[in-house]
């Protein structure tokens, strides 16, 4: 029987003299099967899916060589269009995939290019709109719909081609946690309902547990780990820059062997000795004590409206962040994040209340002020970049603030060096990869050395390793300097692993502030806040732990007493053998 | 008057024109509501069952009979479109947008053909006699020769013939989607890629002012400031002048970098989903001519027929003389 998808030794070069951007590459995948594939941002992920659905080399033009065939037949001696209705492709950004105002309109742009009839039309934009969910938004305008119905939106789109495969690249790269959760349960429907043949890469292997057969790994262009899931987590995923789920490396590190635990009830199930130790114990604490240092940014009663709404964006929000915090800033899309990170900035003007900037109303402080006081560092770099070197973007604000050149200069090419950016200093920012882009849009923030700092989801788009570098760099910043950080976050273990506090944001109000731990705690019964708390957080409330851990730190010495306990036994129960 | 003075009050009163209808645009109905323009909401009065090519009709017969008829003729058009947006979805927000932009042409109009408008015209129609303010002759160069009362009045008569076009004209945009301008279009034997092209500019037209705009946010934020200079020092002036024109460019260069990526992914994703797969396409919502289609063309027919008679009668485009 021919397999779905076959991919024999391709190797893929955009530019014939230089490097390929795939090697080797060979795998196979059959009809039914759901793989998951994972590797470091420019591993050459979107290179294979890309010549899986023939984008390569029939819109993007580059040299292939070995084979690609789908259902046994080769893909080069297929026209797009006949691929098309036999492989579904979603990329990361809906909005450059809907081109209709009318939701229904959208899903019938394919089956018309088609040249079907118009019930047949009609039959498949029913169905596929049906499938994803979206079947009382027929008439629905696009442009009202949430992140995570336009990638529903868009996986109908798709599925109205009828094809037996779907590719998706990314898709949840912009949604925040409840788009994620909607754009994974329309995928596990796909493939439980329908059995649908799905090939998804993804950062977030956590979250698609459940749902994936397969894993494949790309590492340096080519496939490095090829094996079913549980198999596949039990190799060390981390060594290739992969976030690796927190049961299953828990699961390794109390020394099991066999395939890897997906969820909470297995890892319990598989680990009932562990489980019945580590019942009501405690886990390790690892927070600092509250910061009693002077405040940077303060919110007083602050309420705000765009012009001509009546609606309240923020309704009465107060907290404060002092020298030195790392503060998260969660909760779902519309809860206010974002404005919150416009006001301190200057932005937006409170309509009541005041925003203070070292102890300043930031009403009262110039531009000049407020860009010498606070950095902002927003959710997409490519939109902070628009000098034609890197050595200038990282010079434009001090620059701009009238400071001696030469200073300047030495100043930039020190923080390059620091960001490891320095032997790009002369290209075009946009030539950079997407995590050199997110630290060069840093660096040009940091060179001002602003008291304060805003991220607006800093990790967005990157794989696990770079944002745990970005991360960590910031933190580092934070103890050296004594910086303020407010960061958007919608990954909790991030929040939990690197913030002094997290303040939960709901409807326009501070629904709850605190440590992670005390988020979490309180998120539990609030299931609206959209905050679904690390693995490791919910293990430990499944086993009764008081206080539960947030971090792995914190479960550590648990496994690690566990351990000895039972090498301690091992040994008494060898002595008594012998 | 002093020279100078002259120069300065004829610069200010030919710019006021342009600077007034931005103003009021971008004042009244803001950002949101400029986008808003592009974003259309299904409805289910008449005005959304007319066929698309039909409203397209009307705004070609509106305008044509407005150019041959007298002025109040068309003050009776932009009032019959205006009272038409009582049968869109949320007509106040159609009003809250479309008001201001008529009244923005309205003014625009009126004050560009006030200002602009051949003296040997004036005098052939209303027997101009003298100018309020006659402009420095240097600016005869670009067709402005004085600031008179008839060539206000004539304005006037023009600006009702350019708002009634631009009151029918946005009624087409906010009564008919996009996909059925498109499938009305390709019926019509306009080539499928022009008709794709326009709708994907239209849907871009927002997502690209919005980067603009956080474009310009991430300039404020990284210390650029597009307030006045702070100083009068003329050295100052103009170095706050070219500092912003060098804003402006990198801005742009930014924001094309974005759309040509976004264009990039578009193309690909139309490809992907069978774009010009076939020459023929077929389509989802049935595109012919209903009863009602038929009742509007009668119509429309009939305001042409009428316009036809009128001006034959006296009430040609020629400028009502009180």
């Amino acid at each position: 029987m021919n397999h779905a998808i076959e991919v024999r030794d391709l190797s893929v070069w955009y530019n014939i003299s230089g490097e390929p951007a795939l090697k080797n590459v060979s795998l196979t995948i059959d009809e039914g099967e759901f793989v998951l594939l994972v590797g470091r941002t420019g591993s050459g992920k979107s290179t294979l899916l890309n010549s899986i659905n023939g984008v390569i080399p029939n819109i993007i033009n580059a040299k292939l060589s070995g084979a690609v065939k789908i259902y046994g037949r080769d893909t080069r001696s297929m026209q797009l269009k006949d691929l098309s209705t036999l492989i579904g492709t979603v990329y990361q950004t809906p909005e450059d995939q809907i081109f209709s105002l009318v939701v229904e309109d959208d899903v019938a742009f394919g089956p018309e290019n088609l040249a079907l009839p118009p019930d047949e039309i009609r039959k498949r934009v029913e169905d596929s709109l049906k499938l994803v969910g979206l079947a009382d938004r027929k008439k629905f305008p696009t442009f009202l719909l949430s992140g995570g119905q336009k990638q529903r939106l868009v996986i109908a789109d798709a599925l109205a081609m009828r094809p037996k495969i779907l590719i998706l690249d990314e898709p949840t790269s912009m949604l925040d946690s409840l788009g994620t959760a909607e754009v994974f349960s329309t995928l596990k429907k796909l493939r439980d309902e329908y059995g649908m043949t799905i090939l998804m890469s993804e950062h977030k292997v956590e979250r698609v547990l459940g749902l994936v057969d397969r894993l494949i790994l790309i590492y340096d262009k080519t496939v490095e780990i090829d094996r079913p899931i549980r198999e596949a987590l039990m190799e060390d995923l981390r060594k290739y820059g992969i976030e690796e789920p927190q049961v299953s490396y828990l699961y390794k590190q109390i020394g099991g062997t066999n395939k890897a635990p997906l969820t909470i009830e297995e890892f319990i199930e598989y680990e009932k000795e562990f489980s019945a130790f580590s019942r009501g114990k405690s886990a390790a604490i690892t927070e600092l004590q509250p910061s009693i240092e002077d405040p940077v940014i303060e919110l007083d009663d602050v309420w705000f409206a765009y012009e001509r709404s009546k609606e309240w964006v923020l309704k009465g929000m107060n907290f404060t962040v002092r020298k030195g915090e790392f503060v998260s800033l969660v909760g779902p899309n519309g809860s206010g994040k974002t404005t919150v990170l416009r006001l301190i900035a200057g932005l937006q003007r409170p309509s009541r209340g005041e925003v203070r900037v070292l102890g300043r109303p930031t009403t009262k402080m110039s531009r000049k002020e407020l860009s010498s006081a606070v950095g902002y560092v927003f959710q997409d770099p490519d939109q902070m970049l628009f000098n034609t070197t890197v050595l200038s973007e990282v010079e434009f604000t001090p620059k701009l603030m009238g400071l001696d050149s030469q200073v300047v200069r030495k100043k930039a090419l020190g923080i390059l060096e620091e960001f490891g950016l320095i032997n790009y200093k002369d290209e075009n920012p946009h030539r950079l990869s997407v995590g050199q882009r997110r630290l060069l849009s840093l660096a040009s923030v940091l060179i001002n050395e602003p008291k304060v700092l805003l991220l607006d989801e800093p990790t967005r788009a990157l794989d696990w390793e770079t944002g745990e570098n970005v991360l960590n760099f910031i933190k580092h910043l934070v103890r050296e300097r004594g910086i303020g950080v407010v960061a958007v976050s919608h990954n909790m273990k991030q929040a939990a692993d690197h913030s002094d506090r997290v303040v939960a944001l709901y409807s326009g109000i501070v629904a709850a502030e605190g440590t992670a731990r005390d988020v979490f705690e309180r998120s539990v019964d609030n299931p609206s806040w959209s905050i679904v708390p690390p693995q490791v957080f919910q293990l430990s409330m499944a086993l009764s732990m008081k206080p539960p851990a947030v971090k792995m730190d914190e479960i550590m010495p648990i496994i690690n007493e566990y351990k000895m306990q039972v090498s301690a036994k091992s040994a008494t129960s060898g002595l008594r053998e012998r | 008057m002093n020279v100078i003075l002259l120069w300065i009050t004829s610069i200010l009163i030919i710019t006021m024109g342009p600077v007034l209808t931005v103003y009021l645009i971008w004042k009244i109905i803001g950002f949101r509501g400029y986008m808003s323009l592009f974003q259309f909401i299904e409805g289910k009065s008449f005005l959304y069952r007319v066929d698309p090519r039909v409203k397209i009709l009307m705004a070609i017969v509106i305008t044509t009979v407005a150019a041959f008829t007298i002025w109040w003729i068309s003050a009776i058009f932009l009032a019959v479109m205006l009272v038409l947006y009582i049968f869109t979805v949320n007509p106040a927000s159609k009003y809250r947008i479309v008001l201001p932009l008529t009244l923005a042409t309205f003014l625009g109009t009126a004050w560009t053909e006030a200002l602009f408008t051949n003296p040997s015209l004036l005098t052939e129609l209303f027997g101009l006699d003298v100018f309020i303010l006659p402009f420095p002759p240097q600016f005869q160069v670009i067709g402005a020769y004085g600031l008179s009362e008839q060539g206000f009045f004539y304005g006037l008569q023009i600006a009702f013939r350019a708002s009634a076009a631009v009151a029918s004209g946005f009624l087409l945009v906010f009564t008919s989607s996009p996909a059925d301008i498109l499938r009305s279009l390709e019926k019509s034997k306009v080539p499928v890629e022009l008709g794709f092209a326009l709708v994907v500019a239209v849907i871009a037209i927002p997502k690209i002012l919005e980067s603009a705009m956080t474009i310009m946010d991430a300039m404020r934020v990284r210390g650029f400031d597009f307030g006045p200079a702070q100083s009068r020092n003329a050295k100052a002036v103009f170095s706050k002048f070219f500092q912003q024109i060098r804003a402006v460019l990198m801005a742009t260069a930014s924001i094309i970098i974005w759309t040509l990526k976004s264009a990039e992914n578009i193309a690909i994703s139309a490809d992907l989903r069978g774009f010009r797969a076939n020459k023929v396409r077929t389509y989802y919502h049935e595109v012919a001519f209903h009863r009602i289609d038929w009742i509007a063309m009668a119509i429309l027919i009939a305001v042409f027929a009428v316009g036809v008679y009128l001006s034959g009668i006296g009430y040609g485009p020629l400028a009502y003389n009180p």
